[in-house]
């Protein structure tokens, strides 16, 4: 679902993030990225999301080879894929049930289409009956939830997460990874850059270990 | 592709059309509410536009309005010919019919010795002194009313210069020379409401431009996220371009009502001078047209101001992931 191959991705200012990085992550798997700070997990997840290019190499995700993404194709592409974060990029002025609703509305969904769907995704993260709240209304691992509904909403192949229980206790950290962890159950491969080791170890998911810019070591805990 | 994704973009096409229809509403809606709910900075930038359009649309209401006064003035364009002494009426009365033919004249009236004898008497306050004369001393005379007279000054002079060649005229004379002067000042006063007009369409563009990139500002945080998820340039743009639309439609609806009161308070002082000069000439409210043209026109600047200022503004915010 996921494959990088020999990939390597050089910044401007001369620093090389990624160097002949291969890896792989299969259909309906939950895989983390770890690592120390600058080993180049978040490089990954940008390349994922189109953020950046790779300098060199290439990376698949879902039958779609991103080198042959033009600019213009941005748009519909990450709209197949979840992307969750740590700071859950919600937006505040709008209430969850808007925020849950906004990639079915940028994927041209009809009104009346979108409520059942914002519905069962706020039940699949465990909020239902709070699609009218605001987001800052919420605590930080209920605003991860709502990150995470969005994420699902529209039914992706690929979820990428980057640190998503980095603002939240050990407790709600790992509520929030069991949720991954049913997700991936569920069909949907799920790829997370994550350092807390403990809690990784704890769900006994794959590990993909980073050290600068290189997959040095790969684990199933 | 996802199952969703793949319902959305495989139905047919009247329901695209429908879900396209749906986020132009969505944004209308979302941009209007922002406008209303902001705060006092965006009244004041209606209010700002509003004053802009309506400078240029007063110039126009005036000028409007110097035109009407100046339809009275038709009589002051004749052209007198006065025909050479003894001419008999007979001939008179067919060369006015001959001069009333021509392409370049409305009408040709001609006036008898006595009928100008009798005008003269009633106009002058002079008919003791005409009855010490003993005789008429008036010839006959054509009066003739160009076709063209209000507009064209050297149509007239073609006329006159063309009626002074006639066998039977004596003399012909054109009194409208200061009419002329008065539709001259009238047309270049007009020129400079165009003008006018055009450096305050660049204002409403450069307000509503500045503005809306202050609202990008502000929205950058939402605009990324939207980006991340896959919103296209356009689908960005919308709101930012209806936030425009309703700046200067609003402009325009203020601006209107600028122009109303500005008319209505002069209209009556306006009335008295002309009455004071027996004139029954009163200022005409803004016509149906000039208010759809500071409607519609305030709501095109807007649109096109946000989309000069927006369009590469939005495209520079790119979504970033801190490492």
């Amino acid at each position: 679902m996921i494959r990088f191959e020999q990939v390597e991705k050089r910044y401007a200012s001369g620093q090389t993030a990624l160097s002949d990085l291969n890896l792989s992550v299969d259909v309906g798997e939950l895989v983390f990225l770890t690592g120390p700070s600058g080993a180049g997990k978040s490089t990954v997840l940008k390349l994922l999301g189109l953020l950046e290019r790779p300098t060199r190499g290439r990376i698949t995700v879902a039958g779609v080879e991103l080198g042959q993404v033009k600019a213009a194709g941005i748009p519909a592409y990450r709209q197949r894929i979840g992307m969750v974060f740590q700071d859950h990029r919600l937006i505040h002025e709008l209430s969850n049930w808007d925020n849950i609703a906004l990639p079915l509305r940028l994927a041209g969904g009809l009104r009346r289409e979108l409520d059942s769907r914002v519905q069962a995704v706020l039940a699949t993260v465990g909020l239902d009956g709070q699609d009218q709240k605001r987001p800052n209304a919420m605590s930080a691992g209920e605003q991860q939830r709502v990150g995470i509904a969005r994420a699902l909403v529209t039914r992706p192949d690929v979820v990428i997460a980057d640190e998503p229980t980095g603002n939240l206790d050990p407790n709600r950290s790992l509520d929030i990874l069991q949720l991954f962890q049913s997700i991936a159950k569920s069909g949907v491969t799920v790829l997370i850059a994550s350092h807390d080791q403990r809690l990784i170890e704890q769900l006994g998911a794959r590990q993909i270990r980073l050290a600068g810019g290189r997959a040095v070591g790969s684990a199933h805990d | 592709m996802t199952e969703p994704l793949r319902a959305f973009r495989q139905r047919p096409l009247l329901e695209r059309i429908r879900a396209w229809l749906e986020q132009h509403q969505d944004a209308a809606q979302a941009a209007l509410r922002r406008l209303l709910g902001a705060s006092v900075a965006s009244q004041l930038t209606i209010a700002v536009i509003g004053i802009a359009l309506v400078l240029p649309a007063t110039l126009q209401v005036f000028i409007e309005n110097t035109r009407q006064a100046a339809r009275g003035f038709d009589a002051a364009l004749d052209v007198s010919v006065y025909l050479k002494a003894h001419l008999p009426e007979i001939q008179g009365r067919t060369l006015a019919t001959r001069i009333g033919q021509r392409p370049d004249v409305q009408l040709a009236r001609y006036v008898s010795p006595d009928e100008g004898l009798t005008e003269f008497r009633r106009w002058s306050g002079l008919g003791s002194a005409v009855e010490a004369v003993g005789r008429n001393p008036l010839p006959g005379a054509i009066i003739v009313r160009p076709r063209s007279a209000s507009t064209d000054p050297v149509a007239i002079d073609r006329l006159v210069q063309n009626l002074g060649t006639l066998p039977e005229a004596d003399q012909v004379q054109f009194d409208g020379v200061w009419v002329r002067r008065y539709t001259s000042l009238v047309d270049a006063i007009a020129r400079f409401a165009e003008i006018l007009g055009g450096l305050f369409a660049v204002s409403v563009l450069l307000i509503v431009g500045n503005t809306v990139r202050l609202d990008v500002d502000a929205r950058r945080h939402e605009i990324e996220i939207m980006k991340l998820l896959g919103a296209s340039d356009g689908f960005v743009r919308r709101p930012v371009l209806y936030a425009g639309l309703w700046y200067g439609l609003l402009g325009g609806v203020t601006g209107c009502a600028l122009l109303e009161l500005l008319v209505l308070l002069v209209r009556g002082p306006v009335s008295r001078v002309a009455s004071a000069y027996g004139s029954a000439f009163a200022v005409t409210l803004p016509s149906g047209g000039l208010i759809l043209l500071l409607i519609g026109g305030g709501a095109a600047l807007g649109w096109l101001g946000a989309w000069l200022a927006a369009s590469r503004h939005l495209r520079e915010i790119a979504p970033g992931q801190d490492d």
